[in-house]
């Protein structure tokens, strides 16, 4: 059993320098870090991880580079390296052995700014009980204590406990054979496998030696030799069983690391695609530019019409004016000329021209001064009354109205405003590319495309490794019922020297049988036995007292059962969430490895009640638990009573500034 | 309108055209792209210089080399009218008066290049405003 007793990081995420958390080292041994989001709760989980593994995870799953782990005012101050170091006990039956592990990364000599992780070395450093182990001894050491495999039972995020639902489909996918791997891991069946393959290892000699000798003897000798050929190609199908197994370990291990590079180079994918489309819209802007210009510079062929037109107008405007002050002066001169030629009638005849009265003196005299203001008036008007003039006029404005104006201005308007618009598109189109190449700089272009591409092809390859294993199973099922119909034919024929292979052939078999039996049967037991934890534990969490338990398949998959023992076919998050807890539970009760259990942000997902249930397990699920927990899932005021007495240590996650956060203990 | 009188003695043009620095901004006009041919900044430039009532003048000591055929530049007479029209006092060689109010359009143009653009749209307003202050002036 692995106990914690000591964690300091050193430049660890948000901590920066040296900050050291201390534990007591013991069973029964509840420890509370508050923080709230962004502080570095993540970060203290990742940096154990990171510690053991040399790798840290983000909340997708992808690995964080050096970098980023790297606390950025460390960073900004010179100091690039990034370090944790574990004091641990190792609990054996022959007493405690104190372990320290110290992992740390900096940049290689001679590097000052370093960008990618070939830029950094890694220093490991194992102190086994007082002896200073090789560097090479870190990972053996860290395998004997808690293997990777099975860390994702002991170091988790509540928010990823959704991997445990594709546990429950019965033709399971690669990641979910792997999640099973690690269960049968923790429980130890791989240890008693490992006699089913030595036994049939020995199964097949005795089959072969039998075979052998039985083509020696008339009438069963050509069953034997289908019995060999048969034998020879199950043999040669398990071999290619075995190598796809291998190979679908490889495939999903480079995988996982080119997945891993891509999260890396995440930002990088993100430039890279920024890049391409700024240059689309850069070429899509500069197409519609080039044809708008081309639409302008047709419509100015014929704009000096439009510019003219105001111009025009204004002219015509004028000339109508004195058009119309002729028109009227003539017209005027027209009417006084008649005026005039009546009145110097009227006063030649001395009568009136309307009534034919005579016209009295005073009004004759009258009639000679209007008589004389109309000839002064006519002769006033003959200065503008030019009839020539007039005809000039005419002919000028209906010679300017012909120059009729384009209309094309509001076109052209629009079109210069679209190319504003296209202009300023441009620019900020050219901003982000200049970014973008910014970021891109000095990293090969091609890098992440070959990144995305080789995961393409695992994840095709993985695919068909995915098939073949299913066509290979099937073509072993009929060799081995071909096998068994040969062996029938050969009979259980007594002759000397091949009764003796004959017995150890079936005995042979049948000790194989009853061993795979009782592997089968220690497997079903453990799933059981998994089964029963995990329902113990599952109706100690749940709130929903319908719920009588949980059903295990063969995969490790639970599903919920109600009253009536029938499955719940759909179920919450939080079910979900309490659902992954009780299989952790009970993998660790059933462990033949035990750890600490260190638990991000578990309660997540749960509502109070669930939480209180969850609270009062939580002591009996490992040895040593470690919650980190903010304060929107536990209230330190109102929660903590389902633990009250049983919290050994209390710390505090400070976020001091961005970036950086201190850990402190609650007094 | 001109009070400028005619002067029969003198021809008037069949072929026109422009000083060495108008025809640089008609040459920039085209290679910016702003104008497909000279011809239609050089109408432009005429339509410029009267839109801002620029008057055609007699005599400019300015050496100017052949460009158009009269023919080509107003193939349907529409500029030549409109100079008799407006300009009165040169109604008997409106090519020679369009030969100048394109030298004085071409500079109104080249002032109003911002950089290597050059909007249509915004000389159209400014015509249109120009003539709309004179109409007011000439209303009071």
């Amino acid at each position: 059993m692995m106990l914690l007793k000591r964690v300091e990081l050193e430049n660890f995420g948000p901590y920066f320098g040296t900050q050291t958390i201390e534990l007591k080292g013991d069973s029964n041994e509840l420890v509370l870090v508050h923080g709230e989001n962004m502080a570095g709760k993540t970060s203290l989980l990742n940096a154990v991880r990171w510690c053991l593994y040399g790798e840290a995870k983000d909340r997708s799953g992808a690995s964080t580079p050096t970098q980023k782990l790297i606390n950025a005012d460390a960073w900004d101050a010179g100091d690039k390296r990034v370090g944790v170091s574990l004091d641990l006990l190792d609990r054996t039956s022959e007493g405690d052995v104190p372990i320290t592990l110290h992992r740390q990364r900096q940049p290689r000599q001679g590097i000052s700014s370093p960008t990618a992780e070939k830029d950094f070395s890694t220093h490991l450093a194992v102190d086994l009980n007082g002896h200073i182990l090789a560097e090479d001894q870190f990972d053996d050491t860290v395998n004997s204590l808690l293997p990777e495999s099975i860390s994702r039972f002991f170091l988790f995020d509540g928010e990823l406990l959704r991997e445990y639902e594709e546990l429950l489909q019965e033709d399971s996918t690669a990641h979910a054979r792997q999640v099973k791997r690690a269960i049968e891991m923790i429980l130890g069946v791989p240890a008693v496998q490992n006699g089913k393959t030595d036994l049939a290892a020995l199964q097949k000699d005795a089959a072969r030696a039998f075979n052998r000798e039985a083509k020696k003897h008339k009438g069963i000798e050509e069953a034997a030799r289908n019995a060999e050929t048969l034998q020879d190609e199950a043999e040669h199908l398990e071999a290619e069983q075995e190598k796809l197994h291998s190979q679908e370990e490889s495939v999903l291990r480079s995988l996982r690391a080119v997945k891993e590079e891509l999260s890396k180079h995440a930002h990088l994918a993100e430039s890279a695609r920024l890049l391409a489309t700024t240059e689309q819209t850069l070429e899509r802007l500069d197409g519609e530019r080039v044809q708008k210009l081309l639409d302008r510079r047709e419509l100015a062929k014929e704009v000096w019409r439009d510019v003219l037109a105001p111009r025009l107008r204004q002219e015509i405007f004028g000339l109508e004016r004195e058009h119309t002050q002729i028109a009227e002066a003539i017209n005027e001169t027209r009417d006084l000329e008649i005026k005039h030629l009546e009145r110097e009638k009227s006063i030649a005849d001395e009568r009136c021209g309307t009534c034919g009265q005579p016209i009295p003196d005073d009004l004759r005299l009258q009639e000679q001064n209007k008589l004389t203001q109309v000839i002064d008036r006519i002769d006033q008007l003959k200065s503008v009354a030019d009839e020539t003039r007039l005809n000039q006029l005419g002919t000028a404005i209906g010679r300017m109205r012909d120059i009729a104006p384009a209309g094309v201005d509001s076109a052209i308007k629009q079109l210069e405003k679209d190319l504003v618009k296209i202009a300023i598109d441009e620019h900020k189109a050219e901003r982000e590319k200049e970014n973008a190449e910014s970021d891109l700089r000095g990293v090969d272009p091609k890098l992440v495309p070959e990144f995305e591409q080789r995961r393409d092809h695992l994840n095709k390859h993985l695919g068909q490794i995915e098939k073949a294993v299913k066509e290979t199973e099937e073509a072993l099922g009929e060799k081995h019922v071909a096998l068994q119909a040969q062996k029938r034919a050969m009979g259980e024929k007594d002759e000397p020297g091949l009764m003796r292979l004959r017995i150890v052939r079936d005995m042979t078999e049948e000790l194989l049988d009853a061993y795979e039996r009782s592997v089968d049967d220690l497997t079903d037991d453990l799933r059981s036995n998994v089964e029963r934890q995990a329902s113990e534990i599952f109706r100690e969490l749940t709130t929903d007292k319908t719920y009588s338990g949980l059903r295990i398949n063969s995969n490790y998959g639970l599903t919920i059962l109600d009253m009536n023992n029938s499955e719940v076919p759909v179920r919450s998050a939080g079910a979900e969430q309490v659902v992954a807890l009780s299989l952790i539970g009970a993998l660790n009760r059933l462990a033949s490895r035990r750890g600490p259990v260190i638990m991000d942000t578990p309660f997540g997902r749960l509502d109070r009640q669930h939480r209180e249930n969850i609270l009062r397990f939580i002591p009996t699920l490992a040895d040593q638990v470690a919650l980190l927990v903010h304060s929107g899932e536990i209230d330190p005021e109102r929660d903590l009573e389902p633990v009250k007495g049983k919290v050994s240590a209390e710390l505090d996650i400070i976020h001091i500034a961005s970036g950086r956060s201190e850990l402190r203990s609650r007094k | 309108m001109t009070e400028q009188q005619d002067k029969p003695a003198e021809r008037d043009l069949v072929q026109i055209g422009a000083s060495t620095s108008s025809r640089a901004v008609l040459e920039r006009l085209k290679e910016l792209g702003h104008i497909a041919e000279l011809m239609d900044g050089y109408r432009l430039a005429i339509a410029v210089a009267i839109g801002f009532g620029r008057l055609p003048r007699s005599k400019v000591n300015v050496e100017r080399k052949t460009m158009f055929a009269v023919g080509n530049l107003d193939p349907d007479g529409a500029l030549k009218e409109a100079i008799r029209e407006i300009y009165p006092a040169v109604r008997a060689t409106p090519a020679r008066a369009a030969e100048d109010l394109a030298e004085q359009g071409l500079e109104i143009i080249e002032q109003n290049f911002d950089g290597d653009s050059f909007s249509f749209s915004g000389i159209v307003s400014r015509v249109a405003g120009a003539n709309e202050s004179a109409a007011k002036s000439q209303a009071t």
